[in-house]
């Protein structure tokens, strides 16, 4: 084609036309985006405006009978911290568990294991799978394995008693439970860590004569340890919002005292939401109770979450600041 | 030919000049100590690719040597052999043999670990450890024990003083090592090669990130390291290998075409594939 | 310029740290070389560090193992709750254990433990007049064949074949098919909402919103992840519930808990999950694909549309069968929002019951070892086959991807890399 037969236009290189796929497609696929963090807004904002009025130091630290027991579900009386202390009784020990196992992983995956082996995808799809099995089948496994499995093999063969000791839910076994669930998350945050800081670095250190052991301690976890914590962090807020698999595992509907021990059962804040929205006789009358309960679960929960992400950002931050150098 | 070199004086910290030797009287000095590095029959598998093939040749010492040739033929995984790097690659095979002081380094019974304090390594890319500049220095010496505190805040400072890193960094030797301009810090890593004093540095493209002027800083540095050090450096850039070589490897897919002394290489090579790269025809 | 020479060799090595000086180094080497300090121990821990990455693999063995063991006399057909002859001598009740009084009174142990012998023995004895009376042909009847458990069946009193899960009552109904119809039906609702949503969200913040306001819609998206399930099941409950109420005019057997509250609360859930990852998939299709698009005068949206959102469809499929498994497994948002009637409606006005609300509800009230116990732990059994099938095919899908988008071998991988410096490299020099 020769210019000769081309017809004598004007380019346009300034039009835009309003209604064309591309405007129009764009639009629908912004009011997506915007559509769905304006829910996510709403439902924070409607959570926090119902609840937060109930949420005083008072309720959070009067226990959830009232003084007596009776009043549980009684909102002038009953406040949340045996709940409090429950949950956070729960993801400690939940931590305490599953950190090392999650971290070891992650250093295994992503500094000696060779990616393309069969161990490694093994374990690698392992993992995703344990991030993927519902949360309830966690609490069938717990019970199956930790409660009725170990725990009733204790109270049979080593204490040989007739009162199951540690053979009922309990907090050691809910946290175990919690601790096989947020494993991944742990693992995955630990593995994106590591790969963050710059194969280059850990050359250098070999390339001095230092082993990989040495490499690794010296070396590299001091780079990683922000994102190695943000991971554990990320797990917390997981394991603070899990209810299902601790309902057949440790937590109670009512408990007169504080767990005393690891065999004791617990209340729960998410079990608690759960059994007041059920369980209440009178779904109006316990409304505000509700709301203050639930917006403590998701103040705990974002604020983990918020934290997570902060200091996820600031390592993202460091790390372009290295590369750019 | 005579060189004027700057370099420090590790006692009164004071500047010193000094003239190389004219290169045809080093050549001759060099080629009568008994090589460094023997290398017979080597040949390197990354799985069934082959990267090396039957290469045998003799590192001289005290000498500079330069690796060139095409991208893709060899020359880094040859240098990575020299001090076992290329362990860390999985499903690496090696047959043949390389000694080092006449010890066969990939004899079963030697440990890499040890090997790497002897053989020193500076890599493409700048990798200061995101560390002090201080710690990046004292890494290699706190990590194999040698010296006490005060002996090893004397080493960094002659190491860093070698490199002309002093005067620039002596004030600051507790910033962040990653804050330092790209040039700074090759030579910081430079530093970090030779503060263990090891017996060979081998460089695999030093200045291939750097500035022309940054990268005059290095070759400079290494015509000045090379009385102390036998290097070995990998170079696509081949003004470079003229300028810091006395000894040069032509590779070409995996083989050692030709080695000779560099004025041999570059004014009379034997081999055509030899001329063919030099006078830019091919790479 | 007249310089002084002096020897270097002698100048900086002389006394530093390290230096073996040349006539030592071969006797240095002939020793050095060979030791290994500290070995074993580096050994003992990363052979450490192997064994415990391997709690991975071990922990869905156990999962699987020990689920599947508690549903192995419902998959194996030992379960017989056939209630014929069946009664109990109340003087027996000294000798029963607490588990088989709890089977026969349908009660659960903790509430037999607690009842006084007087009152035991008065429970059995109208347990057995109630199991007499109750003569119907049913009674005899093993409700936990596969047949009673997958097919129709004509209950006395029904005037056609029905499907029925009804697990207490006088003659026990375990049909599950109106558990897996309403799990299907919340899921397929929760689906219809989120994919669409949430895609179009991926695509827009990926690859058309500029990098401010990618940076605000991101991370408000990203949060919906860290609300607990059962906080979006409360809000189900109590405002879903109500925003929907007026649609009561379209059903005239409407119930305020239904499929469709359900279904919308249980969206919120699965949205986080398919976004992040089909988002992930979107932005890692390099720039250089779009930018080619671009350069021959495509929009952003059509080199997006045409160009980048194909090549990363592998990993929205993925992102979406992750939803989906997502979206059926979870537990406490169905149990709060459905209403939990197990019906095999198609109106999505009518409430649902699903498998995962199922084990939630019933679990902490059957009897270890009952037959609802066994049945309870094969519906889990069964959930996880989904969801794992579910996850092995997205991993295959994502790794494939990765492997293509990556270049298919570690050498080619290198190659390139290598050239991408030299280039770099040569460019500055
Ligand atoms: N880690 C590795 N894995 C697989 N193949 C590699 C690896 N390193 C190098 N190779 C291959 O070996 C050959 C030689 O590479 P290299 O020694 O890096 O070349 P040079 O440094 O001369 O450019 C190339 O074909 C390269 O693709
Ligand atoms: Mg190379």
């Amino acid at each position: 084609m020769s210019s000769a037969y081309l017809p004598e236009t004007k380019l346009d290189l300034f039009s835009v036309p309003i209604f064309s796929r591309t405007t129009i497609g764009t639009a629908i696929f912004r009011s997506a985006a915007f559509f769905l963090a304006g829910v996510v807004f709403l439902i924070v904002a409607y959570v926090l405006s119902e609840g937060w009025r109930g949420l005083t130091p008072g309720f959070i630290f009067t226990r959830a009978g009232g003084s007596n027991g009776e009043g549980m579900f009684d909102p002038e009386h009953s406040g949340v911290f045996d709940m409090v202390v429950g949950t956070v009784l729960l993801v400690f020990l939940m931590t305490i568990l599953v950190m090392p196992v999650g971290i070891i992983t992650g250093i295994f995956l992503n500094e000696f294991a060779d990616s393309r082996s069969w161990t490694s995808r093994i374990i690698r799809s392992s993992i995703n799978n344990l991030a993927g099995v519902p949360s309830i089948i966690f609490g069938l496994f717990g019970l199956g394995l930790f409660v009725l499995t170990i725990g009733s093999g204790i109270d049979a063969y080593i204490l040989q008693t007739k009162n199951p000791v540690w053979g009922k839910p309990s907090l050691i076994w809910a946290a175990l439970t919690l601790a096989v669930l947020t494993l991944p998350v742990v693992v995955v945050s630990t593995e994106q860590a590591l790969r963050a800081v710059p194969t280059s670095i850990r050359d250098a250190a070999l390339g001095m004569g230092a082993t990989k052991l040495q490499t690794l301690w010296k070396i590299v976890l001091p780079q990683a340890s922000a994102g190695i914590l943000t991971g554990g962090i990320l797990a917390v807020s997981r394991g603070a919002g899990e209810v299902a698999p601790i309902m057949f595992t440790g937590a109670v509907y009512y408990m007169k005292n504080l767990p005393q021990g690891l065999t004791d059962p617990f209340m729960e804040l998410g079990y608690h939401v759960y059994n007041m929205a059920t369980q209440s006789i009178n779904i109006d009358q316990v409304r505000p109770l509700l709301f203050s309960t639930v917006t403590t679960l998701l103040l705990l929960t974002f604020l983990l979450n918020a934290v997570a992400i902060f200091a996820r950002a600031r390592v993202r931050r460091r790390l372009q600041n290295l590369q750019h150098d | 030919m005579s060189t004027p070199v700057q370099t420090y004086d590790a006692d009164s910290g004071q500047a010193k000049s000094y003239t190389l030797a004219s290169a045809p009287d080093e050549t001759a000095r060099q080629a009568a100590l008994p090589p460094i590095i023997q290398v017979e029959h080597l040949s390197l598998f990354y799985g069934r690719h082959q990267a090396l093939n039957d290469v045998t040749m003799q590192i001289p010492r005290q000498a500079v040597t330069a690796f060139i040739g095409p991208s893709g033929c060899g020359k880094s995984s040859l240098l990575r052999c020299f001090n076992r790097m290329n362990d860390f690659i999985p499903k690496t095979r090696v047959t043949g043999r390389v000694f080092f002081q006449n010890q066969d380094i990939y004899d079963q019974q030697i440990n890499p670990i040890r090997l790497r304090r002897y053989i020193g390594m500076v890599f493409q890319r700048s990798n200061p450890f995101p560390q002090s500049i201080f710690d990046n220095v004292a890494f290699g010496l706190r990590l194999h024990r040698l010296g006490t505190p005060q002996e090893i805040g004397q080493q960094v400072e002659i190491c860093l003083q070698k490199v002309g890193l002093w005067e620039e960094v002596k004030d600051r030797l507790k910033m962040n090592a990653v804050n330092l301009s790209g040039g700074q810090q090759q030579r910081l890593c430079l530093a970090r090669a030779i503060s263990i004093n090891p017996q060979v540095l081998l460089m695999d493209e030093p200045a291939s990130a750097l500035d022309p002027v940054a990268t005059a800083k290095i070759e400079e540095l290494i015509l000045n390291l090379k009385q102390d050090y036998t290097i070995v450096i990998v170079t696509h850039n081949m003004q470079q290998a003229g300028r810091v070589s006395d000894y040069t490897a032509f590779f070409y897919m995996g083989q050692l075409v030709e080695f000779d002394a560099k004025e041999n290489i570059f004014s009379s090579p034997k081999e055509e594939a030899t001329e063919a790269y030099i006078n830019g025809r091919f790479g | 310029m007249n310089p002084t020479t002096t020897s270097l060799p002698e100048l900086s090595r002389g006394t530093v740290l390290g230096f073996v000086p040349p006539q030592e180094l071969e006797k240095e080497l002939s020793v050095t070389l060979y030791e290994r300090p500290g070995s074993y121990l580096e050994n003992a821990i990363i052979r450490g560090i192997t064994l415990i990455s391997y709690s991975a693999i071990a922990a869905v063995l156990l999962i699987f193992i020990f689920i599947a063991k508690e549903s192995l006399p419902v998959l194996l057909q030992q379960t017989d709750n056939s209630r014929s002859g069946l009664t109990m001598k109340p003087e027996d009740a000294v000798n029963k254990s607490p588990a088989e009084l709890a089977v026969f009174l349908q009660l659960t142990e903790s509430q037999v433990a607690r009842l006084s012998p007087d009152v035991l023995q008065q429970l059995i004895v109208s347990r057995n007049e109630e199991l007499k009376a109750g003569n119907s042909p049913d009674s005899k009847l093993n409700t936990t064949t596969w047949g009673m458990m997958f097919l129709p069946y004509q209950w006395e009193g029904y005037n056609m074949p029905v499907f029925i899960w009804q697990p207490i009552g006088n003659i026990e109904k375990y049909n599950v098919i109106p558990l897996i119809f309403g799990s299907l039906k919340i899921t397929f609702i929760a689906l219809l909402f989120a994919m669409p949503l949430s895609l179009m969200a991926a695509t827009y913040v990926s690859q058309l919103a500029r990098p401010e306001t990618r940076e605000v819609i991101k991370p408000f998206i990203e949060l919906l992840a860290g609300v607990p399930s059962v906080v979006l099941g409360f809000l189900g409950l109590t405002g879903l519930s109500v925003l929907l109420g007026p649609l009561h005019i379209f059903d005239s057997h409407y119930t305020p808990l239904n499929a469709l509250v359900a279904g919308m609360a249980l969206a919120l859930a699965v949205i986080p999950v398919i976004f992040t990852i089909a988002e992930d998939a979107i932005t890692a299709v390099p720039v250089t694909h779009k930018r080619a698009a671009l350069a021959i005068g495509a929009t952003n949206w059509h080199a997006t549309m045409r160009v980048v959102v194909p090549a990363a469809m592998p990993g929205i499929f993925a992102a979406v069968v992750l939803g989906f498994a997502r979206a059926i497994g979870e537990t406490m948002v169905v149990l709060l929002a459905s209403g939990n009637a197990a019906t095999l409606d198609l109106s999505i006005f009518q409430s649902a019951r699903t498998l995962t609300a199922t084990i939630a509800a019933e679990l902490n009230e059957a009897a270890q070892d009952s037959a609802h116990y066994h049945i309870l732990f094969f519906i889990g059994t069964m959930l996880f086959f989904i969801t794992f099938l579910g996850n092995i095919l997205a991993d295959i899908i994502l790794q494939r991807l990765k492997s293509r988008l990556e270049g298919s071998t570690a050498a080619e991988a290198h190659r390139l890399a290598e050239q991408a410096e030299t280039q770099l490299g040569s460019s500055v020099v």
